[in-house]
């Protein structure tokens, strides 16, 4: 270890970033083609996703939802400050970090839930196969809001490699780097 | 090492890893011999099977009960099984530029259901 730095992010939160972005990337492009393995890669983007809800609980100090879930208010201050360029270095992640967090795991559990609700409508396979031969109007909407969210996804994750550009200059350090080492300089 | 954080990474490596395994050797049996092409050929040889045997109606017949029933142009058929009997799909697009999508049974040539596309 570099001097003056300290572990923020543990070994689980850095596999699950990794393991996320490529999971999510297998499933996106795998979409209409390959349906074997979108289905499996679909199945690891939720196990990825309800692993990371629970570490939000009882995981170490910075992955805690408490240490990165702030009030609406404090996120756009935060943004503004960003704007201003004189907004806080947090070590953990920081406000807008920390929402965007939420709004993408809540888009995966959408997402995925929809798929597998289309998989169990469509297919009459997976853990919802009892949802098999539901009305053909049903099973559409069901595949709209599936890709609506996965698309919003795509669209979060681009915000989200802004984000992390803008604090990486901001604070004279990479984020990725830190993600990968799960260091930071104190 | 905290050894919940060890139970997790360990979770989620090995799940992420045989996960995409799994998906990956799936889509190349996909690819190689049962693809869903292979599957819409054995179709293909049993829908002619049948047809041969007269056990199910022509598509010339079907076409005609079509429009007989509707006056347009076809725009697609396709035949297809749905709950083990197997169902002829034709799409008319009518003179007032509205699409319909008729089902008749294949074997009785009966329509089944008609609906507008929107």
């Amino acid at each position: 270890m570099e001097q003056n730095e300290v572990r923020v992010w543990d070994p689980f939160v850095r596999i699950f970033h990794w393991s996320l972005m490529l999971t999510f990337t297998v499933a996106w492009i795998s979409g209409d083609e390959l349906e074997v393995l979108h289905i499996n890669a679909g199945y690891a983007v939720l196990g990825l996703v309800l692993l990371r809800i629970v570490w939000g609980f009882i995981g170490t100090h910075h992955a805690r939802f408490r240490d990165f879930v702030y009030p609406p208010t404090e996120v756009k201050g935060f943004l503004r400050d960003t704007l201003m360029l004189r907004a806080r270095r947090y070590l953990g992640h920081n406000p807008a970090g920390g929402a965007m967090i939420i709004v993408m795991l809540l888009s995966l559990v959408i997402t995925t839930a929809t798929g597998i609700a289309c998989y169990g409508v469509e297919g009459g396979a997976g853990p919802l196969s009892m949802l098999a031969g539901a009305p053909e109007g049903g099973e559409e909407m069901l595949e709209e809001v599936h890709e609506f969210f996965a698309n919003l996804m795509v669209l979060l994750a681009v915000v989200h490699v802004i984000g992390v550009i803008v604090e990486s200059r901001l604070n004279h350090e990479s984020l990725t780097r830190a993600m990968l080492t799960g260091r930071k300089r104190a | 090492m905290n050894i919940r954080v060890i139970v997790f990474s360990a979770i989620a490596l090995a799940g992420t890893a045989g996960l995409l395994v799994t998906g990956l050797s799936g889509a190349g049996n996909e690819r190689g011999g049962h693809d869903e092409g292979d599957d819409e050929f054995r179709e293909h040889e049993v829908v002619r099977g049948m047809a041969e045997q007269g056990d199910i109606l022509s598509l010339e017949q079907i076409l005609q009960n079509a429009r007989q029933h509707r006056v347009g142009r076809v725009l697609e058929t396709e035949l297809e099984e749905k709950g083990g009997e197997l169902v002829y799909e034709v799409e008319i697009l009518d003179d007032n530029g509205e699409v319909w999508e008729m089902k008749f049974d294949a074997r009785s040539g009966a329509l089944l259901e008609e609906e507008q596309e929107d």
